[in-house]
């Protein structure tokens, strides 16, 4: 190393001070330039989580929502982590939520998830079947990795809605792998192109967003609004 | 994505979508290194300085900086100086992958064969960043030099 190299560069803080300033790089640094895939989906995986909870302490604000408003709800919030996140995106057709980044190594790492409002198991299963895995879906070292997440808003509560879920796809002979202690989060293993395909992961989300105050008070507004009929 | 612009524009969406003072800050730094092209090696004291902030934003500072070497941006490189043990003299330099891999290994092996743990790779290393604008603007005009 050269003394002008030296010269040129003042040593500024080490990034052990660095990561003492910013306490989010260390995250910040996986999300934006991760050493590998798994890094990369991991951090997603804990950012969702923590944008549900988020989410679902404000489900109030939600009940009355569709599909693509809760959806654009969320992208905001991981628009804030995630620069490269798209509602609608062209993969194959339009996915809900499309994350793209480059890893340390420049190579692009994809990530798809589709969305569903829980109007049932039959509904959300296409969303996974017909959608994810039969068009989204691609397969790779870089690219084999999604997630289904669907808002529940009913009055039996996402926990009802989640074992629909996996009873019903485990009707499908579909294995249902390392179910969370509260069953509201699993993930299970697919091969595209009807099963001769390539191997493709799916993480399973639900957001409860059920608050019987707010359905209470809507249900008076649509009253008020019949009588005004 | 190392246009000026294309930089610029998507910035100001993901500031107007999000209300996220890195995103904020990215563009801030954006305009300086517009603003003064001969400006290359940066550290975040320096950027810090250009950009006439306290030190007690450096958090974000410190993101912002981060955010503009990644996808889709890379309108940044950052390097980092590896020092000895007394912080005197530079033993070499790693690029960003080299350090990723050390964090993701969480230890690293110099160019001497000596294994560093993760806390003292972090302890000896110190980044700087390269503003890749003005690399790609050379790049551009040899290219219609050679064509002309």
């Amino acid at each position: 190393m050269s003394d002008l190299m030296n010269a040129l560069v003042p040593a500024g803080n080490s990034m052990k001070d660095l990561l003492v300033i910013a306490v989010e790089l260390e995250e910040m640094l996986n999300r934006r330039t991760p050493a590998s895939y798994n890094v990369f989906v991991k951090q997603i995986d804990k950012d969702l989580n923590n944008i549900i909870s988020i989410t679902e302490s404000g489900r109030q604000h939600h009940l009355e929502k569709g599909e693509d408003a809760i959806t654009e709800h969320i992208i905001v919030q991981l628009k804030r982590d995630y620069s490269s996140v798209h509602h609608d995106a062209q993969h194959g057709g339009h996915c809900d939520i499309y994350i793209e980044t480059k890893g340390s190594d420049g190579s692009l790492y994809k990530w798809i998830m589709e969305a569903k409002l829980w109007k049932g198991f039959e509904y959300v299963y296409g969303g996974l079947n017909k959608q994810l895995l039969g068009s989204y879906a691609v397969g790779g070292v870089n690219n084999c990795k999604g997630g289904i997440i669907f808002y529940s808003q009913i009055a039996s509560g996402a926990s009802y809605a989640m074992k629909e879920w996996y009873q019903g796809l485990e009707a499908k002979g579909i294995v249902i792998n390392n179910k969370r202690e509260d069953s509201l989060r699993f993930d299970t293993a697919h091969k595209l192109n009807s099963g001769t395909g390539s191997d493709f992961y799916v993480n399973h989300y639900c957001v409860d967003l059920y608050h019987a105050p707010t359905e209470a008070k809507l249900d008076r507004a649509q009253v008020k609004a019949d009588k005004k009929d | 994505m190392n246009n000026v612009a294309q930089v610029k524009e998507l910035l100001e969406k993901l500031v107007k979508s999000t209300e996220s003072p890195v995103y904020a800050v990215c563009d801030q730094i954006v305009s300086y290194l517009e603003h003064h092209p001969q400006q290359r090696n940066l550290t975040i004291g320096g950027l810090r300085a250009a950009l006439n902030r306290s030190d007690q934003e450096d958090n974000v500072l410190i993101q912002s900086a981060f955010t503009l070497v990644s996808h889709p941006f890379q309108a940044l490189e950052v390097r980092y100086k590896l020092y000895d043990k007394q912080i005197e003299d530079v033993l070499e330099e790693l690029n960003h992958s080299t350090y990723m891999q050390a964090v993701s290994e969480q230890h690293f092996i110099d160019d001497e064969g000596n294994d560093i743990a993760i806390d003292d790779l972090n302890a000896r290393v110190f980044p700087y960043f390269i503003s890749l604008f003005r690399l790609c603007e050379e790049v551009e005009v040899q290219a219609s030099i050679r064509g002309s």
